[in-house]
């Protein structure tokens, strides 16, 4: 059962192919359709969905969330129908709706910009000019969209399998040849495929769920699904809602477990050991009690050749669906190539316990080192992330040269800031420097307040400054310079005593 | 122009304790609601006969530092668009320029200021006029948002705003970190505006931020970070310009940070905890009640420059009201405020201990 999505610019010929390559395989299924199926099963609009398809950049977390909420809709329509057999999807953005799912052929349909404005010219009755500028704006509006939620170029090739020119092949023979390629086996279901596939569904419809259910329309949740373990982590500014999740899912197809936490966000612990007792463990926990974040470690496996992610314990507040027996579940298993981490499981284990002992919730992933940064996700909502000992296995020298192009790989690829484990810690440790520090700013800061305001009125005569060109200059220079210093002067002794209280 | 004190109050111990009290609300707010705070502090300055351009001075420069400490971790953060900024930062240094200009001239005209102190009723009015006038509307909008939100319905962007954001004016000027097309023109226009509304009472951002959301299309962290960015190259030239007029109180800056720097921290606290929609309900109160403090001060300026006629003893009753609907706001938003996030606090607490309490992993795999 292949499953065949296309991407296309505008009038690039791309509904021709669908079109032709449905035919071919016995399936009719179009954008439209998936569309007016997500709207009909899940009671929204058309018309919505399609303008959370195309339209700019939400701005206001209301759009942001309904926008996410229509999404879900059209992914698990899709996946659905992915799941039930052949599938064409020719719509916008369409590699991306099923991240992950490696037997996806993903499909680009590129065309030559005369051949684009020629057929926008005679589908639409526009002069050339007209079709020109549609052609442009659509394409910007697409790129963009495409940046803003999934954080890739919409035009990078290394996003498509397959990347076809209409421009000197007929479409039947581009069809005949998507159709070979969809046959190979790099491109048939597998088991690992399927339960990613299965995943995406499940997420998505528990989305959908509690997007519609008036209890928890207003909610702002991240879930994620693996192998049947729903987890739905939201802000602590809507801890009311917490009780209303585990009901609002109860009966929903495909949840083995549910797990509910609570985080304002979450930061990314990637280290090749985790530990309650090492060193980072302590400043990481600080810093998620700090932030109301969750933790995700990320185990870097030293051992080359995972194919992919690979989730193998969550902690959270656990709900288990009733009537559903608990069948061992696949944590983490061999298939395709995935890195087992053996041993470490019980220390994994005991770092997610010790977490969720000071009330953070967390969860470990493992992946082959050499695969890191590309497995990660760029929408992923971490805040921060903290590199610990990775490169264990290299001299001393390489494995600080590898860590730093790490974190710089990582900070460009996520768009967020990435910090090594000791300078975590220098940047969180209140010591015997971080003291004087503080001591001796707050006499500083109490000096200036105690000369200003023992001299007033020079001060004031010395800033007000009269009509001498030269005393008003040093007045303003003195104002410009001084105010900057003693605010950050008096903002890092701040700084410090509210690291000091953990108040930061 | 001031010669020597004139227009510098003097500051007793009440006096003192009070602008620290204004530095501490205006920055529990200024953390909270993420706006500079200035709409409470320069107001709650002139009440205490502050002339409203060294209010207005002492404010900016008070800003300047503070934008310049908030900065440095947006930029760290990556929500600051230089680019953006850098554009920006050019018409709003003759948008503030222009308004130094104005608020020196009518200062210059004289005029007797609140409760009888030496300034400019003219400037006052001024300002009091500006404030009011543009506060009215953010505080409406902000009030109309959180009635929607409560509604259940989505907010949305103006009919305007729509139109503005569609000008594709050339040149559009591409900016990579907020991922955003804009027409140049608008972006100066909006700079303009900008320097204007924080040259005249402080506040830029109340227009700068919005406007980058719904005009520009920039991702909201981002558009907060870049107006912090530029509200500290705006709160620099807006220092030098009222400095080289001798239009700044440094007394009054010293205390507003020694009230503003501790009230940000509890206010970025609540952020944490409390849910957006009722961030928005304390923002809208708190703007609302000051408009009105101001509005009730409007009389005492026109009596000064003789366009009503008012019973002697009227002004100061005025000038007492207005004061007293001052701090109810900030004391109302404090409470509010502080109220909010101890219920919320608990309320994480009751959580996270359920949280705590339970311990549920995935199966392994053979177990």
């Amino acid at each position: 059962m292949p499953i065949v999505t296309i991407s296309r610019g505008t009038f690039s010929g791309g509904r021709l192919l669908a079109e032709e390559l449905a035919k071919k395989l016995g399936c009719d299924c179009t954008e439209s359709e998936v569309l007016g199926e997500a709207a009909r099963k899940f009671g929204v609009p058309v018309s919505r969905l399609k303008a959370a398809m195309v339209k700019a950049p939400a701005t206001f977390r209301g759009f942001a969330r309904e926008r996410e909420m229509y999404l879900a809709a059209i992914t698990a329509t899709l996946g659905e129908r992915a799941l039930s057999g052949n599938l064409v999807y020719h719509g916008h953005a369409a590699h991306l709706l099923l991240p992950g799912v490696t037997h996806v052929l993903r499909v680009r349909v590129n065309a030559d910009q005369e051949f684009r404005i020629k057929a926008a010219m005679a589908r639409m009755n526009i002069s050339r000019e007209q079709a020109k500028k549609y052609i442009r704006g659509v394409d910007a509006d697409r790129a963009r969209w495409v940046d803003f939620l999934y954080g890739v170029d919409w035009s990078d090739p290394s996003h498509y399998d397959l990347i076809i020119n209409l421009e000197h092949m007929a479409v039947s023979n581009a069809a005949t040849a998507v159709c070979a390629v969809s046959e190979l086996p790099e491109f048939k279901p597998t088991p690992a495929s399927t339960l990613r596939l299965r995943d995406l569904l499940l997420a998505a419809r528990a989305r959908v769920r509690l997007g519609v259910d008036p209890r928890t329309a207003q909610a702002d949740v991240v879930i994620t699904a693996h192998n049947g373990v729903l987890s739905v982590k939201h802000l602590p500014q809507q801890a009311s809602i917490a009780p209303d999740v585990p009901r609002v899912l109860e009966g929903l197809e495909g949840v083995r477990e549910l797990h509910t936490a609570i985080a304002a966000t979450s930061l990314l612990w990637i280290d090749e050991h985790f530990s309650p007792s090492s060193d980072a463990f302590p400043h990481i926990a600080d810093l998620a009690e700090r932030w109301d974040a969750s933790v995700e470690l990320l185990k870097a496996s030293p051992e080359p050749g995972a194919a992919e992610m690979r989730t193998v314990a969550v902690r959270a507040r656990s709900a288990r669906q009733p009537g559903v027996e608990d069948d061992g579940g696949v944590v983490f298993d061999g298939e395709n190539g995935a890195a087992a981490i053996g041993s470490d499981d019980e220390d994994i284990e005991a770092t997610l316990d010790a977490l969720l002992g000071r009330g953070r919730p967390g969860e470990a992933k493992v992946v082959a080192a050499d695969l890191l940064p590309v497995a990660l996700e760029p929408q992923a909502r971490h805040c921060l992330v903290v590199v610990g000992n990775v490169f264990k296995d290299k001299p001393d020298v390489v494995r600080g040269r590898l860590a730093r192009e790490l974190q710089t790989a990582l900070a460009d690829r996520l768009g967020v800031p990435v910090v090594g484990v000791d300078d975590l810690k220098r940047r969180l440790h209140v010591g015997l420097p971080e003291a004087a520090k503080l001591v001796t700013g707050g006499l500083a800061v109490a000096l200036v307040y105690l000369v200003v305001f023992t001299n007033q009125e020079p001060i004031i005569r010395f800033i007000a400054a009269g009509d001498g060109r030269f005393d008003r200059i040093l007045a303003m220079g003195a104002l410009a310079i001084g105010t900057p210093i003693f605010a950050w002067m008096f903002g890092s002794v701040l700084g410090l005593l509210a690291r000091l209280l953990r108040f930061d | 122009m001031l010669t020597g004190l004139d227009g510098f109050i003097a500051l007793d111990v009440s006096a003192v304790l009070q602008v620290i009290a204004l530095g501490f609300i205006g920055g529990v707010l200024s953390g909270f609601i993420g706006s500079g705070g200035a709409f409470f502090m320069t107001p709650g300055m002139m009440n205490l006969g502050v002339p409203g351009i060294i209010a207005v001075g002492s404010n900016i420069t008070h800003k300047f530092g503070k934008a310049l400490v908030g900065s440095r971790k947006h930029c760290e953060l990556g929500h600051v668009d230089h680019r953006l900024a850098a554009f920006m930062i050019a018409t709003s240094f003759i948008g503030i320029q222009f308004a130094v200009w104005v608020n020196t001239r009518l200062f210059d005209a004289g005029g007797d200021g609140h409760g009888g102190s030496s300034g400019s009723a003219a400037g006052d009015l001024y300002i009091s006029v500006v404030f009011v006038t543009v506060l009215s509307v953010v505080g409406a909008s902000v009030m109309h948002e959180v009635w929607r939100t409560l509604r259940g319905r989505e907010a949305q962007a103006s009919r305007l705003a729509s139109v503005l954001s569609n000008l594709s004016l050339p040149p559009i000027i591409h900016f990579r970190v907020s991922e955003t097309r804009v027409s140049l023109w608008l972006i100066l226009i909006i700079g303009l505006a900008v320097g204007y509304m924080a040259g005249t009472i402080g506040v830029g951002g109340f227009l700068g931020v919005p406007a980058m959301i719904y005009l520009f299309g920039v991702p909201t962290a981002v558009a907060a970070g870049t107006e912090l960015y530029l509200a500290m190259f705006m709160g620099g030239f807006g220092c030098l310009s009222y400095a080289w007029q001798g239009m700044v109180d440094i007394r009054l800056t010293l205390l507003l940070y020694a009230g503003s720097l501790f009230g940000i921290f509890v206010g970025t606290y609540g952020t944490k905890i409390v849910r957006q929609v009722m961030i928005r309900l304390v923002t809208a109160v708190v703007i609302l009640v000051c408009v009105l403090s101001r509005a009730v001060a409007i009389p005492i300026y026109l009596h000064h420059l003789g366009m009503v006629s008012l019973d002697a003893g009227a002004d100061a009753y005025l000038n007492a009201v207005s004061k007293g609907l001052l701090f109810a706001a900030g004391l109302a938003g404090l409470a509010m405020i502080l109220t909010l996030v101890v219920k919320a606090h608990r309320q994480r607490l009751a959580v996270q201990a359920a949280i705590s309490g339970s311990r549920t992993l995935v199966p392994r795999a053979g177990s």
